[in-house]
């Protein structure tokens, strides 16, 4: 149980990395990277939400209201609500980073399932 | 877990990551870190020391409480530098737009939909001017040519520091990059800046579209040379006399010389016949002219640019020295045309306004100079004629080849040919239309803006004058420390006429097209320094330049090409200045602020009388004749009888003038019938076929007619407050509603001094006032007292307070003043 809040703060810890500093959500394929230990149901859940929040927290560094109304600007230009506007990338991050925590897992669980089989010849 | 069921997992979960990274990657603009959101840091200023690579010293800048920026440096070098590096942090996106858009190269910021703004600058040929004006400078006044290299260097080393560009909102909605800024980008803005004010070339074309649709007879009454109940009202005052020549003095009487049709043959080398077939070719000519982009907005049949400005002479002034008051009306633009600075080195100390994009300072004030300025509306720009054939014209029986230029802009071709009279901005067959523009000579505005810049007495600012033009000619009020005057600097072109009676005149521009294929209506030099229309430290005691005529009717070089403004600004100020023998500062800001429509003072009495005759008055008729009645002919926001006097108007104008203009078709191309020629012709001849045989009753069906619509359109009387109907918006240049101010209600009319200009529509909502006083200053330099305001603040960043700081005291017509502010942050740009 330990290792796995290693590996879950590991990637809390390289998502907030990539969000202020390589800046591109579709780094989060690497923090996503730690998540394949746990289950593919909380991978994705934890990897949803490490993308997300790890993104939504470079609104931090802005004052709320200035954010407010670049979101309505720029909705009123492409015609969708200010919230959305605000909201979209980091979930697109977050997205991006519980479909690879889900990828990684099935790779990590493959791998394993490869030994087992492995294991299970040499047994017989 | 099942290996196929794993295998498809991993299939898919590649796909959706692949597929949103895609998503994420074209999404980029909301991106937190790196996209639109970055601007939400932008337009606050931090005290401190910041690294400018390029300056020879370290540069103190300090930002007062209004917003201005204070530069202080130890040459010239660092001076303009720091300028361009302080401009481009607050206006950078504004600036490379303006920049864009004058160079005709918008298609490539917005794509396609930026092709027509493109084909017109190219037509109009800013670009290939500016280059022209480049290549004079560098080899005739290279100290000149530096100061502007200097400021572009310092726009420069802001767009080098990418962090601080990343800021700027518009680049990220537009999706584009700063380009590198250079002194062609300062002057093509220039050039733009100047073709705004420039007269005469659309004027021109409307005169003509006037005449072919209803006679000369009719234009002479609609349209004289002198709008009505002008004549005493003109900026240098007198009959016309400067520095002791005038038009008597060649033996041509002024009342002969005007009362000439100077459509005639003789005037223009055009047959009426061959005119009248013009129409057409005319009105193809207006649009392609007409820049859709419509930045300043001054070459459309919308609302006029005008100005104002008066000088105080010291008998005059309650403190014994001279005062001057300015405010230019420009297009209301968020961020402001205008940035203000005070400027200091070793050689100059300037404060005031300078355009964003350019050096210096070009409306403001010295320790001891002042100077402003309007624009005086005679003809710069005359077109001509042109007999082609193929792709040469006809010029003194020979046929020769017209140059050409040609681009491809969006994978669109196109060619613009050239006649030596200029482009050809229009073609129909063998006739075309070519546009004498007199910024196809070098532009030398910005020595003399630079040389006022440095000015310490009045003889000074005169000699600087002399390097202004040859576009756009302007009216300079000039104030010193104890003379106070006017001059209207710049290249007039002046064309040799022989009148009728066999004398020989040289005017300054046209009515109507001139016969290109002749060398005998080509341009012929300027008018002389010595003769533009001056004055100083005027008898009377005071002078005043809101657009009306500049001169008398025997100012020696005639200005047959003037279309002048109404003059009712000119009334107000004149009335005004005769009835305050010792004007204070409060006075000056007082006239700046007021809004009572002298023209309503002329007209309403009329509509009074003839509405007063009606029988049968219902509820609504009877209030709104209640409200024209009990009116002050004040434009405030809270008051019910502007909007009534606007729609009775506006629907007297839509049975008369504008029906006729609409059977004619040049509603679309001719400006609205002045309010002083219904006046003139109500007074004179009210059973003119203009108000159809009868003012009285076209007058009272007018007012059955808004009425009717008032209340039909906006309800009760409460809804009729001049403000409900009468609204302000200051738009961005993006055109994003978003990023500009408004609408809001605001004050002023058509004709006020605090103007507001709406169409005369009988509409609701009306347009909103876009265009207004940009900037207004009163300075006093004998006492060292200078007020300023305008509708913006430094920063083109929406989020910023300092975006639209001073915009309160604007609309309440509150000053600042322009020195002793407190500090609000303190900057030292080091090397």
């Amino acid at each position: 149980m330990s290792h796995r809040i290693i590996y879950a703060v590991a990637s809390i810890l390289m998502a907030v990395i990539i969000a202020f500093i390589l800046k591109d959500a579709y780094y989060v394929v690497i923090s996503a990277i730690p998540l394949a230990v746990f289950s593919k149901k909380w991978a994705t859940i934890y990897g949803l939400l490490i993308g997300f929040l790890s993104f939504i927290s470079v609104y931090l560094q802005y004052p709320f209201s200035s954010i407010e109304k670049i979101g309505t600007i720029v909705g009123s230009i492409i015609g969708l609500p200010s919230f959305m506007i605000i909201l979209i990338y980091p979930l697109l991050a977050g997205l991006i980073s519980a479909f690879a925590a889900l990828l990684w897992t099935s790779i990590y669980e493959m791998s394993n399932l490869k030994g087992k089989k492995k294991l299970v010849k040499i047994k017989s | 877990m099942n290996k196929k069921y794993g295998t498809i997992l991993i299939v898919i979960s590649f796909v959706l990551v692949g597929t949103f990274s895609y998503v994420s990657n074209s999404l980029s603009i909301v991106n937190p870190s790196t996209g639109v959101f970055q601007s939400a840091q932008g337009g606050n200023f931090t005290s401190g020391n910041f690294v400018v690579p390029g300056l020879q010293y370290p540069v103190n800048l300090t930002i007062d409480s209004s917003g201005m920026a204070h530069i202080d440096a130890r040459n010239n070098h660092d001076l303009f530098y720091a300028q361009g590096y302080y401009s481009a942090c607050q206006r950078l996106f504004q600036m490379e737009l303006q920049a864009t858009v004058a160079a005709g190269n918008l298609s490539n910021f917005i794509g396609k939909s930026g092709l027509q703004s493109d084909y017109t600058m190219r037509l109009v040929g800013l670009s290939r001017d500016a280059y022209r004006t480049k290549s004079y400078l560098k080899s005739k006044d290279p100290q000149f040519y530096n100061y502007i290299k200097w400021y572009s260097e310092g726009v420069d080393a802001y767009i080098n520091n990418t962090k601080s560009v990343s800021t700027h909102l518009g680049f990220h909605l537009l999706g584009i990059k700063p380009f590198k800024w250079t002194v062609y980008d300062s002057l093509v803005w220039e050039e733009y800046m100047s073709w705004s004010l420039a007269t005469g070339s659309t004027n021109v074309l409307q005169s003509d579209l006037f005449v072919n649709a209803l006679g000369f007879a009719n234009y002479s009454q609609i349209w004289p040379y002198y709008p009505y109940y002008t004549e005493n009202v003109t900026m240098i005052p007198g009959s016309g006399t400067v520095n002791g020549f005038n038009l008597t003095d060649q033996g041509i009487s002024p009342s002969y010389f005007w009362s000439q049709d100077w459509f005639k043959e003789w005037a223009t080398g055009i047959s009426g016949a061959l005119l009248r077939n013009t129409t057409s070719l005319i009105k193809d000519a207006c649009q392609n002219i007409t820049d859709p982009y419509n930045l300043p907005g001054s070459h459309n049949t919308g609302s006029p640019i005008g100005s104002n400005s008066w000088i105080i002479a010291s008998s005059h002034s309650s403190d014994g020295v001279p005062m001057l008051a300015n405010d230019p009306h420009l297009p209301l633009l968020a961020p402001s045309l205008w940035i203000e600075f005070q400027l200091a080195d070793p050689h100059l100390n300037v404060t005031g306004w300078g355009l964003a994009g350019l050096p210096g300072v070009l409306i403001g004030h010295t320790k001891s100079t002042s100077f402003g300025l309007t624009t005086p509306e005679g003809n710069s720009a005359n077109d001509y004629l042109e007999s082609l054939s193929g792709n040469s014209y006809l010029y003194n029986g020979h046929y020769i080849r017209m140059s050409v230029c040609n681009y491809t802009q969006s994978g669109i071709s196109y060619s613009i040919y050239s006649t030596n009279n200029g482009p050809l901005i229009a073609r129909n067959g063998n006739m075309g239309i070519s546009m004498n523009w007199n910024a196809r000579n070098p532009s030398t505005d910005l020595i003399s803006e630079i040389m006022l810049d440095m000015s310490s007495n009045y003889s000074q600012m005169l000699d600087a004058l002399q390097y202004w033009g040859p576009a756009p000619p302007q009216n300079f009020a000039l104030v010193s420390l104890h003379h106070s005057g006017y001059i209207t600097a710049g290249g007039y072109p002046l064309i040799n006429e022989t009148l009728p009676n066999g004398k020989s005149v040289k005017v300054v521009g046209s009515v109507s097209l001139l016969n290109g294929s002749t060398s005998q209506y080509g341009e012929n030099g300027y008018v002389p320094f010595h003769y533009l229309p001056q004055a100083v430290n005027p008898v009377r005691g005071y002078m005043f330049a809101p657009n009306q005529p500049t001169v008398g009717k025997n100012y020696p070089y005639p200005f047959v090409g003037s279309y002048w403004s109404t003059g009712g600004r000119a009334e107000i100020i004149d009335h005004y200045l005769q009835n305050h023998t010792k004007m204070s500062i409060q006075n000056m800001m007082e006239l700046q602020s007021n809004v009572t429509d002298y023209w309503a003072t002329q007209f309403n009495p009329l509509l009074l009388m003839a509405i007063s005759g009606m029988s049968n008055m219902n509820l609504s008729e009877r209030e709104a004749f209640k409200l024209l009645s009990d009116w002050n002919y004040s434009f405030y926001e809270t008051m019910k009888n502007p909007t009534v006097y606007q729609y009775v108007t506006a629907a007297l104008y839509r049975i008369t003038f504008d029906r006729v203009y609409q059977e004619k078709k040049i509603y679309n191309y001719t400006p609205c019938v002045y309010i002083n020629t219904a006046i003139y012709l109500a007074r004179n001849d009210p059973q003119s076929s203009w108000f159809n045989d009868n003012f009285s009753s076209t007058v009272r069906e007018a007012f059955v007619m808004a009425v009717s619509f008032m209340d039909s359109r906006l309800g009760n009387q409460s809804n009729w407050d001049w403000g409900h109907i009468h609204k302000l918006e200051i738009a961005s240049l993006t055109g994003i509603s978003d990023l500009g101010i408004g609408p809001m209600p605001i004050w002023g009319g058509r004709h006020t001094v605090s103007v507001g200009s709406v169409p005369r529509l009988l509409e609701y909502p009306l347009p909103c006032v876009s265009i207004g006083s940009s900037l207004r200053t009163i300075a006093r330099p004998g006492t060292g007292t200078f007020y300023g305001v305008f509708p913006g603040g430094p920063s083109e960043n929406v989020l910023s307070y300092w975006f639209k700081n001073q915009l309160p005291f604007w609309l309440n017509h509150k000053y600042y003043p322009m020195q002793g502010l407190p500090t609000e942050v303190k900057i030292t740009y080091e090397p």
